[in-house]
């Protein structure tokens, strides 16, 4: 504790606390150095949370599939499922089924999405992402004998569909007496909106219809696929999806919006990672420029370094009352750089709000919210502390082997 | 006869200049006994300071053996030395060598603070003997505010905070003026008498050198003749 007073002391009282102009200069490196590092990890999360929310739009946060269609009432599921997830927001029932759609012509297998088109948009939401047309999907009716579905932006470009197009869709159904045998379905639909799904296999393969209609072309009743839920906070979707995997039992398979789209997410935070060591090698290469200043403040010191000896500090403790400098340098190059980097990331959001950086017609995203998250910011705090404090021990071993009378021969 | 508190058998000294060596001591045996009083005189680059430096483990000898109390100092680490220094020795240089940051008591406090006395405790020994040298007004000044005697003496009550049993004095009264090193030189014999100390001080001043009990002259590396009682002055 003495030792840690005296090296205050010394650092107070000391040249600009034992640094010189090309020291300032080498601790703003590691000020820049975790500003960037602060500032990108908070756009790499807020870039994170807006495609979670933008892709669980699409999806939902949790998906209950049965293993056999309709073994359960769809009712009696519901209950089931909200009584083990209470965070429950909204939940709606689906059917998915693989058909053909035919097209002048053309034909491609569509992946087929029936939705209770009353519920549907309290779990999903498809605002942002409808390009043409309207979102209402609607049943068939004696008025309008064709249902009214969204179709994906590369089917709508594949079969050159516009608001309003009909289009035919094929259901192979395999026979009740021969499962070698095949019998087709054939429904008409119209196109109500073309959409944007945010992924590839969905844009080219997804079409979204009202549940009853599909029910009828895929000849399954009143049965479903499963579940669709929203929960409170998607980032604990996980934790209900784990709950509902116990204790639905067997017979059901359940996916989190993470596992959905488990490549993007994956893609993302290995993109997190890299940019994190890559900004790191700023704090890195900043950290040896400090180690320089600091061998050279250790060369003046050596006066105080050979007294200090004399007087019976041992070399562990000074290398103690050295390694405080570098520490202290660390905490003051971690705090400016937060302090830095939390407010460029202010300027960042208003540029995006008032400059539009992001144009939305590229990336669907048109405005990241910066999510600075504990985590992130005690990993940057911890590794520079960790860097300046290494950093720092070459020059302070340099100081503590520094005999007591080479010191003094400097004074 | 006291005991014998220093002993150097055959200490060796050399610094290597470029390619050539420059050998400083060349095989010094010495014995101190508890309560002496040693000069140690010579020409300057005799290697009056470097001995002092061995003796009191600044500084290590290329050869030789050196036991301060029995325990052989070359074989300790570091650390150890460290400890020893501090608890058993005390140093006052030609230039005070306070550090400027801190003011006089708490310059005198530092030997006390490293050992792990506490801050209080350390202050009133500081002050205590800041008194006793008649620097009690000038506790709360810092190095730049105090006169060259002044100084010295701050120093001489640092080396003396943690009551060691040897005092080490290079050159005390070097950069003194007439006056100041006077007193400089009775405030030795007398905190000698007070804590009943033993001394060992590398002077050029023959005159001060003749108060002690014991005077060793070295030249070329070695000590060429040992005076027990008052020092001859020699004949210019």
């Amino acid at each position: 504790m003495a030792l840690l007073e005296i090296a205050y002391r010394l650092l107070k009282r000391g040249r600009g606390f034992g640094l010189d102009l090309t020291g300032w200069i080498s601790l703003a490196g590691v000020v820049l150095g975790v500003a960037c590092l602060t500032v990108s990890m908070a756009v790499m999360s807020g870039f994170e949370r807006t495609l979670r929310e933008s892709l669980s739009d699409v999806t939902g946060h949790v998906q209950i599939f049965r293993y056999r269609i309709g073994n359960e009432p769809p009712e009696k599921l519901r209950e089931r499922v909200r009584k083990i997830v209470p965070e429950t927001r909204a939940v709606t029932r689906f059917l998915s089924v693989e058909g053909v759609l035919a097209h002048q012509g053309r034909i491609q297998g569509v992946f087929m999405q029936g939705l209770d088109e009353a519920e549907a948009w309290q779990v999903l939401n498809l605002e942002k992402r409808l390009l043409d047309g309207e979102l209402a999907i609607r049943a068939a009716s004696k008025e309008s004998p064709n249902a009214r579905v969204l179709v994906g932006k590369g089917v709508a470009d594949t079969f050159g569909l516009k608001p309003g197009d009909t289009f035919r869709l094929l259901v192979p159904l395999p026979s009740e007496f021969d499962p070698q045998e095949f019998k087709r379905k054939i429904g008409v639909f119209e196109v109500a909106g073309i959409v944007e799904l945010g992924k590839y296999e969905y844009d080219q393969r997804m079409i979204m219809m009202p549940i009853r209609d599909l029910q009828k072309l895929a000849d399954v009743g009143t049965r479903d696929s499963g579940l669709i839920l929203r929960v409170e906070d998607g980032m604990r979707a996980r934790a209900a999806s784990f709950r509902l995997s116990e204790q639905l039992g067997p017979g059901f398979r359940v996916r989190d919006w993470r596992d959905i789209n488990e490549n993007i997410f994956e893609a993302v935070e290995i993109e997190r990672l890299v940019v994190f060591f890559v900004i790191l090698v700023i704090v890195v290469a900043a950290s040896f420029n400090v180690a320089t200043s600091l061998y050279v403040n250790v060369v003046q010191r050596y006066p105080e370094i050979g007294i200090l000896k004399a007087l019976g500090v041992s070399p562990r403790q000074m290398i103690g009352v050295l390694c405080l400098q570098g520490i202290a340098l660390g905490v003051l190059g971690c705090s400016a750089g937060l302090g830095l980097g939390v407010l460029l990331g202010y300027v960042f959001e208003w540029a995006q709000a008032n400059l539009g950086l992001l144009p939305a017609s590229v990336y669907k995203i048109s405005y990241i919210e910066l999510d600075f998250r504990p985590w992130d910011i005690f990993a940057i705090l911890v590794v520079t502390l960790v860097i300046c404090s290494l950093a720092t021990l070459a020059p302070a071993r340099q100081g503590a082997k520094l005999s007591p009378v080479e010191g003094l021969r400097y004074e | 006869m006291s005991e014998i508190l220093i002993q150097g058998r055959g200490l060796r000294k050399h610094f290597t200049q470029g390619t050539s060596e420059l050998e400083i001591l060349k095989g010094v045996d010495l014995s101190v006994h508890a309560g002496e009083s040693i000069g140690i005189v010579g020409s300057s680059g005799a290697g009056k300071s470097t001995l002092l430096h061995i003796l009191g483990t600044l500084d290590r000898p290329n050869g030789g053996e050196l036991y301060f109390g029995g325990t052989n100092v070359l074989e300790l680490s570091d650390e150890e030395v460290a400890k020893l220094r501090n608890r058993e020795m005390g140093f006052v240089f030609q230039f005070h060598h306070l550090l400027a940051e801190f003011t006089a008591v708490e310059n005198v406090m530092i030997p006390s603070r490293i050992a792990g006395d506490s801050k209080a405790s350390a202050k009133i020994k500081a002050l205590e003997l800041l008194d006793m040298l008649g620097l009690a007004a000038r506790a709360d000044h810092f190095p730049n505010e105090l006169s060259g005697g002044e100084l010295q003496r701050v120093a001489i009550a640092r080396a003396l905070v943690r009551r060691p049993r040897i005092l080490f004095a290079d050159e005390p009264t070097g950069n003194l003026d007439s006056v100041n090193s006077q007193i400089i030189q009775n405030l030795f014999f007398h905190l000698k008498e007070k804590y009943g100390l033993t001394l060992i001080v590398v002077t050029h001043d023959l005159q001060f050198a003749q108060k002690f009990t014991r005077v060793l002259r070295i030249v070329d590396g070695r000590f060429i003749d040992t005076h027990s009682g008052p020092a001859p002055i020699p004949q210019r």
